[in-house]
């Protein structure tokens, strides 16, 4: 090339080069833009406008719009002949789990869920004096997270663990994400399938038991563990004999009544190949994160050790006596270390075992009630769940016609509603389910939408995944923050607290008319904590008058706002119901005001002299 | 590096250093450094797996020497650091071992 040519090459490359990065700028700018406008909007979000639908009535247009365009971006992005940089499509996941799971953080003050705050205080006891208090609650029978929260603040020298509570979600959603997207990268055929299924697991994980807590912590554990058996533990080969079916047989019929091919599960993938030393390590692996779960969460070993049967039962597990193992090690530790739990529960733990109908009108009926927004709220999760099965089944479906029907995944989708039949988890029981096999859920649901390639018609299938994304968000504001109302922690009540643990002297009791008071973050064991409960009557000021008196060294009555909502919306109490039982209790001329604010109270006994300030 | 992170978070507690630096990078030493450390043993093949399951394996680690010591009445927030630190120390030594001295199959795997 002459001088000449080259000095007039120079400046059209770099014109090219321009021309080149203006797409990539533009790419970017999607998600930039889309972050700063969510994070804005939020911002811009109000608590007081938090309604019985939940934090749904304070959101702003400009959110919907932010992920609206960040959705359209991502979908884009994916669909396209050459699909975006995986770095790219990447960001656009961070920015929809920031929008997603930190709306709460950002709009509301403090931390929400007030199980969140007892485990801070599990933590802080541990932290304190190095025990457990099996006795004081269940929850101590599997200490290791608390153990580690405890160990981890105080080794940083930060006096306990709330500063990690309001944000837990939306990294333990983060540490989710790049595992579920092997996952759905393992089991299906091509990356688009993987980036969908990523994208609709967020918006479709209402179920908020991601906050910080063992669940959350061993929800990941699930989650690797099964991804390390699918990914080195697969079969290498699945056999090759295919024995011709008799042409009635029942098996055949039922392909036929589908219309399904003869061989659905053709094209399974197989295991990826590691070295021997390698192998020898992730079982190691596997056994850690199984003994760590076990004396840490009361229902995921059980989900563990239900869904690796399940896959060595399919032969898609070549450790075939892992699951021996694991239920020998899970029975161990539940005789050894939670024996003050079941020496008083075991009806709790086996009686609900095979009672499958009524853990279902447990879970499902029962807990329809409060005011109409609640029951909106729960009616809206049941719709997306069984919408969110009925299409994931659909997507399997189409996966086996296919011939990609991947045993091993279909298994995984539906294992855990065994555990429907061996616990009721106090009519939890599907919510976890729900949560168990939602990634698997999730990628069957992708494959519904994604259009084998290279395909005609992909606009049609970006357009109905858009359509889809969008709704399953839209909901996931109302399914996962529909109980906000008393979910989120007041700061008044909050405050109210704080000065209860400034002023009541150890040993006290602290009397509530329902559950939903922020407190137990600090010195669980200094008081005696005493919610009256869901029982409450015309009889309520007597229960609370007896609950007071039953402590010699003293009581202090706290009667807060996040109480009388939650007893109106969630157990269903008459509109006004708080306001008139604190006038009953005023009007008895037994108790006496010692601490006031705009949104809480707190009473003591009239002829006691505690609190007198 | 895991070296080097290992001993400047004990230093900090030790000598307790500046609160904020401790107190961001103490728990992201528990949260990453000793399972990562074995998981790069393994040789797991993709970055972002290594990541994931390197994690996982910290907080299980954590959690089974915290609740260790619960169980053995030994107390100790910087006893189940440094116990975490010589996990990790003791992986990352290894590796640096195996590739300085070639690359064939070590048995050692160092998973706990």
């Amino acid at each position: 090339m002459s001088g000449d040519a080259a000095l007039l090459a120079a400046p059209a490359a770099a014109r090219q080069r321009v021309r080149d990065g203006l797409p990539a700028v533009a790419q970017w700018a999607a998600p930039a833009t889309a972050l700063a406008l969510g994070v804005w909007a939020l911002r811009r979000g109000d608590v007081a406008d938090i309604g019985s639908l939940g934090l749904v009535t304070a959101l702003r247009p400009e959110l919907y719009v932010a992920l609206t365009l960040l959705t359209a971006s991502f979908l884009r992005g994916v669909f396209r002949t050459r699909p975006a940089a995986d770095t790219l499509l990447a960001a656009h996941v961070v920015v929809l789990v920031v929008l997603l799971f930190g709306a709460a953080p950002i709009i509301e003050p403090l931390p929400r869920v007030i199980s969140g705050w007892l485990h801070v205080g599990f933590a802080d006891y541990i932290a304190r004096t190095g025990e457990t208090l099996p006795q004081l609650d269940a929850r101590f029978s599997w200490p290791g997270f608390f153990a580690l929260t405890a160990m981890a603040t105080r080794a940083a020298g930060i006096p306990d663990a709330m500063p990690l509570l309001a944000w837990a979600p939306v990294g333990f959603n983060l540490l989710y994400g790049a595992v579920v997207f092997r996952l759905a990268r393992l089991t299906s055929a091509d990356a688009r399938t993987a980036w969908l299924a990523l994208w609709l697991f967020f918006p479709a994980n209402w179920v908020g038991q991601d906050y910080l807590g063992p669940q959350a912590m061993n929800y990941l554990f699930y989650l690797i563990l099964v991804m390390v058996l699918l990914r080195w533990f697969r079969p290498i080969w699945y056999g090759g004999r295919h024995r011709a079916r008799p042409p009635r047989s029942p098996v055949g019929l039922l392909l036929r009544l589908l219309r399904l091919p003869p061989r659905p599960l053709l094209l399974e993938p197989v295991a990826q190949r590691a070295s021997s030393a390698s192998l020898v390590g992730l079982v190691a692996v596997v056994l850690a994160l199984f003994a760590a779960s076990t004396v840490s969460h009361q229902l995921t070993p059980m989900a563990i050790v239900v869904c690796v049967g399940a896959l060595v039962l399919v032969r898609r597990c070549t450790l075939r006596t892992l699951p021996v193992l694991l239920a020998v090690m899970l029975m161990a530790y539940i005789s050894y270390g939670a024996v003050t739990y079941w020496a008083g529960h075991l009806d709790d733990m086996f009686g609900s075992v095979g009672n499958v109908g009524g853990t279902i009108n447990h879970g499902a009926v029962q807990r329809v009630r409060g005011d109409e927004g609640h029951q909106m709220v729960v009616l809206l999760r049941l719709v997306l769940t069984v919408v969110v099965w009925v299409l994931a089944a659909v997507g399997a479906w189409r996966r086996m016609r296919r011939g990609q029907g991947d045993l091993g995944l279909l298994m995984l989708a539906g294992a855990p509603f065994l555990l429907l039949a061996m616990q009721s988890y106090g009519g939890e029981i599907f919510l976890r389910v729900y949560a168990f096999a939602l990634p698997f859920m999730a990628i069957l649901l992708a494959a519904l939408l994604v259009p084998v390639w290279p395909a005609r018609r992909h606009a049609l299938a970006a357009l109905t995944a858009g359509v889809l994304s969008i709704v399953l968000i839209g909901a996931f504001f109302v399914a996962r923050y529909g109980n906000e109302a008393f979910e989120q922690v007041r700061p008044a009540d909050h405050r109210a607290v704080e000065w209860l643990y400034a002023h009541a002297p150890a040993g006290v009791s602290f009397v509530s008319v329902t559950s939903n008071v922020p407190w137990r973050a600090q010195g669980i064991e200094r008081y005696r904590y005493r919610p009256i409960g869901e029982d409450l009557g015309p009889t309520t000021v007597t229960a609370i008058d007896e609950e007071m008196r039953r402590n010699p060294k003293g009581a202090y009555l706290i009667m807060t706002k996040g109480q009388y909502v939650f007893a109106e919306s969630f157990l269903g109490k008459p509109q006004g119901w708080g306001p008139d039982l604190e006038r009953e209790v005023v009007d008895s001329g037994q108790f006496r005001l010692v601490y006031t604010n705009p949104e809480a109270r707190i009473y003591v006994l009239g002829n006691s002299e505690r609190g007198d300030r | 590096m895991t070296l080097l992170a290992g001993g400047g978070v004990l230093a900090l507690v030790v000598s307790d250093g500046p609160s904020i630096l401790r107190a961001v990078s103490v728990p992201a030493y528990i949260a990453v450094a000793p399972g990562l450390a074995c998981a790069r043993l393994i040789r797991i093949p993709d970055g972002l797996s290594r990541f994931v399951i390197g994690v996982a394996l910290s907080l299980a680690l954590g959690v089974l020497v915290a609740q260790g010591m619960i169980h053995l009445h030994r107390w100790s927030p910087l006893l189940g650091l440094s116990t975490l630190t010589a996990v990790a120390s003791l992986a990352s030594l290894t590796e640096l071992v195996r590739n300085r001295l070639g690359q064939h199959p070590w048995r050692e795997v160092g998973a706990e």
